[in-house]
């Protein structure tokens, strides 16, 4: 699942505020602004548990990548030589 | 060092889980001193500024997965670079093999070759001996019935009975040479006891066998038969 909030979408304090209004007019919505405070925090929990770019940490990811690289590099080195390679002269008839 | 470690997700989730806890603590905390009409005791201040810090975290590992996000797609591209490698590679394998399996019939026959060279030059015979050994062997009239041969004639184009044992084997082995018309006694060419047919049917065969593989053809039609056949000489 691609990561695609932004900085703003990923705060927790506007949905806290609201609440804290709610509580300050006295209104009946209190209850429904918790539970869509408890609803998002639970979907989120879903959808961190869902991506499966972040099982490694940042470093290890960047080693993962390296690795690749490296391994790309090397099988393409291997097979120009080896495509490239004239072990015999054939001779033109 | 410990937090370094954790996987990004773990980092989270974690983070996710306290401003789940801090936001409730925080809720409570103030709807109890609104319906008590207690002060707080800036308990809330404290915990206001651990969801505040918590939530920038979780904005900054957001962040952190956002980027990460990026490098997976990278990898992925790569993962399938290697894939199409690797099919290469074992493409290359397979000709590989196929190259080396023609290669090695190619050289076990090119050595079975050189093998038979070398032998039949260890063994080979000069053309003017073969010629010589040609010749001794017409010479006998072992290829062809010499012209004045008649029925009778004890010659033949195969070593006798009796030319076996008077050579050396034969003296060796101290056979029986007496003969007649150069034949042994109980021979019955040699006694002439065989009916004139049979003696007909008998004796040409052998010689116009030989003649036919010889490619011998003697220029009168007269001659293409036996002479005793016809009952003609010469």
């Amino acid at each position: 699942m691609e990561v695609e909030a932004t900085n703003e979408d990923c705060s927790w304090l506007p949905f806290i505020l609201d609440i804290i209004k709610c509580m300050d007019k006295d209104s009946t919505d209190v209850n429904q602004e918790l539970t869509k405070l408890k609803t998002k925090i639970q979907e989120t929990r879903e959808k961190i548990l869902a991506m499966p770019e972040i099982e490694s940490s940042p470093g290890e990811q960047q080693e993962q990548l390296k690795t690749m690289r490296e391994k790309v590099d090397t099988k393409t080195q291997l097979l120009q030589k080896y495509k490239g390679l004239c072990v015999f002269d054939s001779p033109k008839s | 060092m410990a937090v370094t470690d954790k996987s990004t997700k773990e980092r989270l989730l974690s983070v996710l889980d306290d401003l789940e806890v801090l936001s409730r603590e925080l809720i409570e905390m103030l709807a109890l001193s609104r319906s008590q009409k207690l002060p707080q005791g800036g308990e809330d201040t404290q915990i206001l500024e651990l969801l505040v810090q918590r939530d920038r975290e979780f904005q900054e590992l957001m962040s952190v997965a956002q980027d990460q996000g990026k490098v997976h797609q990278e990898m992925q591209v790569l993962e399938k670079e290697v894939e199409k490698r690797d099919c290469d590679i074992q493409q290359l394998q397979k000709q590989l093999k196929e190259a080396e399996h023609i290669l090695a019939t190619a050289v076990y026959q090119a050595k079975e070759k050189l093998k038979s060279i070398d032998k039949a030059r260890k063994g080979s015979i000069s053309s003017e001996e073969i010629i010589k050994y040609a010749h001794r062997i017409s010479a006998s009239n072992a290829v062809c019935a010499p012209l004045n041969w008649v029925p009778g004639d004890p010659r033949r184009p195969y070593p006798t009975d009796l030319e076996m044992r008077s050579g050396m084997l034969g003296h060796m082995s101290n056979l029986p040479t007496n003969g007649v018309n150069g034949h042994l006694p109980g021979d019955a060419l040699a006694a002439g006891r065989l009916p004139g047919m049979l003696l007909c049917a008998y004796t040409p065969v052998p010689l116009a066998i030989v003649r036919r593989l010889s490619g011998y053809a003697p220029p009168a039609p007269w001659q293409r038969l036996w002479a005793g056949r016809l009952g003609l000489t010469g």
